[in-house]
């Protein structure tokens, strides 16, 4: 109806407007919705990332950890242990060991 | 049903798609997938993998925009421009590669257009022609046109959408469609006219 309507205006002549209407409709494939909701949720997937958060945010605080942790590792190489503790602590590990030989009755 | 209704139908999925509702989304999806793919694949030039690639994507889009989409528009119009934007990149980045893929630039629009593997067959138009030839011979001449005026014509004789909703998808004035729309017809009344009479 609207298509005759169209004719009569002479936007395409009823010839012409008859071989265009003979062009088939192209229809979807079969399961076209179900494979795009498949691909939407495997994008969504892809976005969110672990645990349900963003990609980005679990990213971000992995960064961040790292970048904590060596800032608390260069932190610890700024300590100083002076030569009396490492020997004290060396003659602990040296009576140890002797008294565990004594037990075993060696 | 009137087209307000099926737009206020389409308004309401857009919504519920907008709160993350996969079973609109679903709903939105196979009212319009013959739309979207046909367009697709007249603009392509063919059914196949790339027009299923391309259709799905025009989708995908919609659900990312669906949270902040507005309703200041209808949403076949919104979803032929995004069709429109998606169809017409690919049909550039194609060119782009070179590759054998049967379309060339138009030397005087600069624009793409298919060479339709072949182009209309010559011919005597007095011939008999068989139902699905003479189809074949009109989508040839179609794909021969350059994408603008390829797609102007699906909209306005496939899709059957108003001058205004036309010139809103292609992003130009009323005018324009109508001289575009004039050129096409020009140029398929050539490629054409000796099929007129076979097809009555």
């Amino acid at each position: 109806m609207r298509k005759q309507e169209k004719n009569q205006e002479g936007e395409f002549s009823p010839e012409l407007a008859e071989l265009l209407g003979r062009m088939p409709r192209v229809k979807a494939p079969a399961w076209f919705a179900a494979k795009t909701l498949a691909r939407m949720r495997s994008e969504r997937e892809k976005v969110r990332g672990w645990f349900g958060l963003p990609r980005w945010a679990v990213v971000g605080a992995g960064v961040a950890v790292l970048a904590v942790g060596m800032f608390r590792w260069d932190s610890h190489q700024n300590v100083r242990v002076s030569d009396a503790e490492v020997f004290a602590a060396l003659d602990a590990l040296v009576e140890d060991e002797k008294e565990s030989r004594w037990w075993a009755g060696l | 049903m009137s087209e307000d209704a099926e737009n206020s139908i389409d308004v309401a999925l857009m919504a519920r798609i907008g709160a993350g509702d996969e079973d609109a989304f679903r709903e939105l999806i196979e009212r319009h997938q013959d739309r979207v793919y046909g367009t697709v694949a007249r603009m392509i030039g063919g059914a196949g993998p790339d027009a299923e690639d391309l259709a799905q994507q025009i989708f995908l889009r919609v659900w990312r925009a669906a949270p902040k989409w507005q309703p200041t528009a209808k949403v076949t119009t919104w979803m032929m421009t995004i069709t429109r934007n998606l169809v017409f990149s690919f049909s550039e980045s194609r060119a782009r590669r070179k590759e054998e893929s049967g379309e060339s630039i138009d030397p005087e629009t600069g624009e793409t257009f298919l060479t339709a593997k072949g182009g209309v067959t010559k011919r005597n138009p007095q011939e008999e022609l068989s139902g699905k030839e003479l189809v074949r011979e009109v989508e040839r001449a179609c794909a021969q046109l350059p994408k603008n005026q390829r797609m102007v014509v699906h909209l306005r004789q496939q899709e059957e959408m108003e001058y205004e909703e036309i010139a809103e998808v292609m992003g130009m004035s009323v005018l324009a469609v109508k001289s575009l729309i004039f050129r096409a017809r020009e140029a398929l009344k050539i490629k054409l006219s000796g099929y007129f009479r076979a097809s009555n």
